[in-house]
């Protein structure tokens, strides 16, 4: 990336999210406990030197569990944005070069799937299959699917009209040499925009589904399978529930950050 | 006598301006209400008119970008276009090679150093340095930009460019230069122009034969020396005595 | 009052530290009409907007600006109490310059009753009267107009009735006339003058088209580069420039090209 893409914001939310990815990618490295290694001795303990963010009902380590829990709860969160954008995309860019009465009809479905609740349906859908956090990424990436899908074709129908769209159809270029070339790469930085702001709320959705107990299932330390496990005892034990969140509230912030980060960055306008 | 270049005979065009809920057109606009005229090669044809003429419309069924309702259009060559706005011609991540070399990938050119040594000869004939080819239009001026969708046009060895307003954008000296240019290539190469524009200066520098249009219908043309001197409709007179000129 | 009307001297404008006017000097007197050429980047508008006080943001401006007599560097309220009242604006996008929401009567009233202290009545009538000068066959159906349902050339006579409104003594007009069709263009330019001369108030017109400043306008001044280069007596000047830049800018014009590249009929 060119230097005029490094900002401030961008760098904020590259080192939060270089942070929640090391601890991802190292936890077997980082971790001090076995993330599932029971110690009836040590149930419940308040963070101390031995246990930084304390233990949970069955004595387990929390940092620990914190750090694998990093892996299942970002890797829901990027399938999630990868299912909507990708089908969002296809869907939005086909509809748009298509024109006529298949985009109107494919705009239509799209505008009643947004309009149904998102989170019930969810809901519904991982009932449905069975709650896993796989059913629950394919739950909540369909879902998305309609906003990519009205962003993309907004930005095809205005490309095409575009004079070196224009200059390429003169030259015979078929609909599909025009997306390959022209409108993908042009859609391209919007899109990668929306889905760095859309990680933070598939993370956010993906917890709160597994805090319902939809997602991840015990004894896996999915973020918001922890968060979901301390409701019991969040009166009396508050580090249980707190550190967790924490988790869920800090990437989410990173991925934010991100998203405008390289909303400025990608603009083409902005500097030289 | 010879087959013309382009012949293009009754045109009609129509643009569908509101629809019923039934999506039976409501209201139909005429944007070219029976248009023919030739252009003979290695000819500049200049098609004059204000907003609203139909001559974008007629620029734009020659190189096949609007499906005609009605009349004939006869090509006996490539053509292809050059539009007005040098910001919005070219596509801003495309290195400029890509841009020039465009036609002959899409015309089924696989080999990149083929289309990169085509696009350097492109840019050469269009009076820019070949190590520009690496750049991308935000680092071009208007001009510059101007000369890559020339360059392009003539890439894909068409013999008839349709020019839409192509310096209207420009300051009158980057104008000068880019219309030299043009003249020059003609020269050199015998291609065609069909030069659509509102200024009657431009018009009267570049084209041998003028063609005025109106609300969608060609009312006058002639050779343009005898059309500037000697006007026979008084909208072809309005127009003339309307352009701002020195000296006048 | 002896002097000009509008003396800049010395005028420097740096944005950001990077000058874009660099010492620019002109007098409008009254009633000229005075044109200001150059091409993009030439600081031309800039020039038109400093005077109005409308520079943008973080502009700092040296020099001076004269206004019968009164400087206005440095005394951005007294730009502002001459703004719509001694000197009027007109815009050069017809389409965007009117508010879109709503009709012509407010965008014409509301500055005639805030600026000039008018009666509802009074502003009315004035605005009416403006738009039949202005050539406007019917102003009161273009008055409950909203913007959308005007040509782009009514638009363009309801900004100059604007600017003419109050009787201003001086109008900066910043290219009035390129959005517009050259029969359309023809006439507003035309409307300028006769306004101009009717109402004894001085324009200074700012264009890129030299043909305009033949057309109308008595002074000239050339700028390039945030500099005036050459003014004096706009036929005078045009016909034969002493400055090479101003000679090149009229060579490069296409009625002028007769003696460059001209090929023959094939």
């Amino acid at each position: 990336m060119s230097p005029r893409g490094l900002n401030p914001t961008l760098v904020a939310g590259l080192a939060i999210l270089g942070v929640v990815i090391g601890a991802a990618l190292f936890a077997g490295l980082l971790a001090p406990y076995d993330p599932n290694a029971i110690a009836p001795a040590q149930i419940l303990q308040p963070p101390s030197l031995r246990h930084v963010a304390g233990t949970d009902e069955l004595g387990r380590d929390m940092f620990s569990r914190i750090l694998y829990g990093a892996r299942p709860s970002l890797l829901v969160a990027v399938a999630i944005v990868a299912i909507a954008a990708t089908g969002g995309v296809i869907i939005g860019c086909a509809s748009g070069l298509a024109g006529g009465l298949a985009d109107t009809l494919v705009m239509r479905l799209v505008e009643i799937v947004m309009a149904l609740p998102g989170l019930v349906i969810a809901l519904a859908l991982a009932a449905a299959l069975g709650p896993s956090l796989v059913n629950l990424a394919l739950a909540l990436g369909v879902l998305g699917i309609p906003f990519y899908a009205r962003v993309a074709r907004a930005q095809t129908l205005s490309l095409r009209e575009r004079a070196f769209v224009r200059a390429a159809r003169a030259m015979g270029a078929s609909r599909w040499f025009i997306l390959r070339r022209h409108i993908v790469p042009n859609l391209a930085p919007t899109i990668v925009v929306f889905m760095s702001l859309g990680l933070s709320g598939a993370l956010l959705g993906a917890s709160a589904l597994s805090f319902i107990g939809l997602g991840a299932q015990p004894p896996m330390a999915e973020w918001g399978a922890l968060v979901n496990a301390s409701r019991s005892y969040i009166l009396d034990d508050w580090w249980y529930a707190l550190f967790p969140g924490a988790a869920v509230a800090l990437t989410s912030f990173g991925f934010t950050l991100l998203g405008d980060g390289l909303r400025d960055a990608l603009d083409p306008k902005a500097g030289r | 006598m010879t087959e013309p270049l382009l012949a293009v005979e009754g045109l009609r065009v129509a643009f569908v301006l509101g629809r019923d809920p039934l999506g039976r057109p409501r209201r139909t606009l005429q944007a070219l209400k029976g248009v023919s005229l030739s252009v003979a090669a290695g000819e500049c044809v200049g098609v004059i008119g204000e907003s609203g003429s139909g001559k974008s419309t007629l620029g734009a069924c020659i190189v096949g970008l609007q499906r005609p309702d009605a009349g004939e259009i006869r090509l006996n060559a490539p053509a292809q276009i050059v539009f007005q706005d040098p910001n919005e011609s070219l596509d801003p991540h495309l290195p400029l090679w890509e841009t020039v070399a465009e036609g002959l990938e899409i015309g089924g050119l696989r080999s990149r150093q083929a289309r990169r040594a085509a696009a350097a000869e492109g840019l050469a004939a269009v009076g820019l340095a070949a190590d520009l080819m690496d750049r991308r239009p935000h680092a071009l001026s208007g001009g510059q930009r101007q000369r890559v969708a020339i360059a392009r046009a003539l890439a894909t060895g068409a013999r008839l460019i349709v020019l839409d307003e192509p310096t209207s954008a420009l300051d009158t000296s980057v104008q000068a230069q880019v219309l030299d240019l043009l003249l020059g290539i003609q020269q050199r190469t015998g291609v065609a122009y069909l030069l659509i524009t509102h200024d009657m200066a431009v018009a009267a520098h570049m084209c041998h034969r003028l063609v005025v249009m109106k609300a969608g219908a060609v009312i006058e043309t002639g050779e343009t020396e005898a059309l500037l001197a000697n006007p026979q409709t008084d909208y072809a007179r309005s127009l003339i005595a309307a352009t701002p000129r020195l000296g006048e | 009052m002896s002097g000009p009307l509008l003396q800049l001297s010395g005028l420097r404008l740096a944005i950001e530290g990077r000058e874009i006017l660099r010492g620019v000097s002109l007098d409008v007197g009254a009633g000229e009409i005075v044109g200001v050429v150059g091409e993009s980047g030439s600081g031309k508008s800039l020039t038109a907007l400093s005077i109005l006080d409308l520079a943008p943001p973080g502009a700092s401006l040296a020099g001076s600006i004269r206004f019968e007599g009164r400087e206005l560097v440095g005394d951005p309220g007294a730009a502002r109490r001459l703004r719509g009242v001694a000197i009027g604006y007109v815009p050069q996008e017809p389409m965007t310059s009117l508010n879109p929401t709503l009709r012509i009567a407010q965008q014409l009233t509301w500055p005639a009753r805030l600026v000039g202290g008018l009666s509802r009545r009074d502003a009315h009538d004035r605005a009416a009267e403006t738009l039949r000068r202005m050539q406007i066959d019917d102003p009161e159906r273009v008055m409950r107009a909203y913007p959308f349902e005007l040509s782009g050339g009514q638009r363009q006579r309801v900004l100059i009735a604007q600017a003419f409104l109050l009787q201003p003594k001086l109008v900066i007009a910043d290219e009035p006339t390129t959005a517009l069709d050259v029969t359309v263009q023809a006439e507003v330019l035309a409307l300028l003058q006769a306004a101009a001369r009717d109402e004894g108030a001085a324009v200074l017109l700012i264009t890129h088209n030299m043909g305009v400043v033949w057309r109308v306008c008595d002074q000239v001044c050339v700028m390039r580069l945030g500099e005036v280069v050459e003014r004096g007596p706009a036929r005078a000047t045009l016909a034969a420039p002493a400055h090479p830049y101003t000679r090149g800018l009229c060579d490069a014009l296409p009625e002028r090209a007769a003696h460059r590249s001209r090929i023959l009929a094939p």
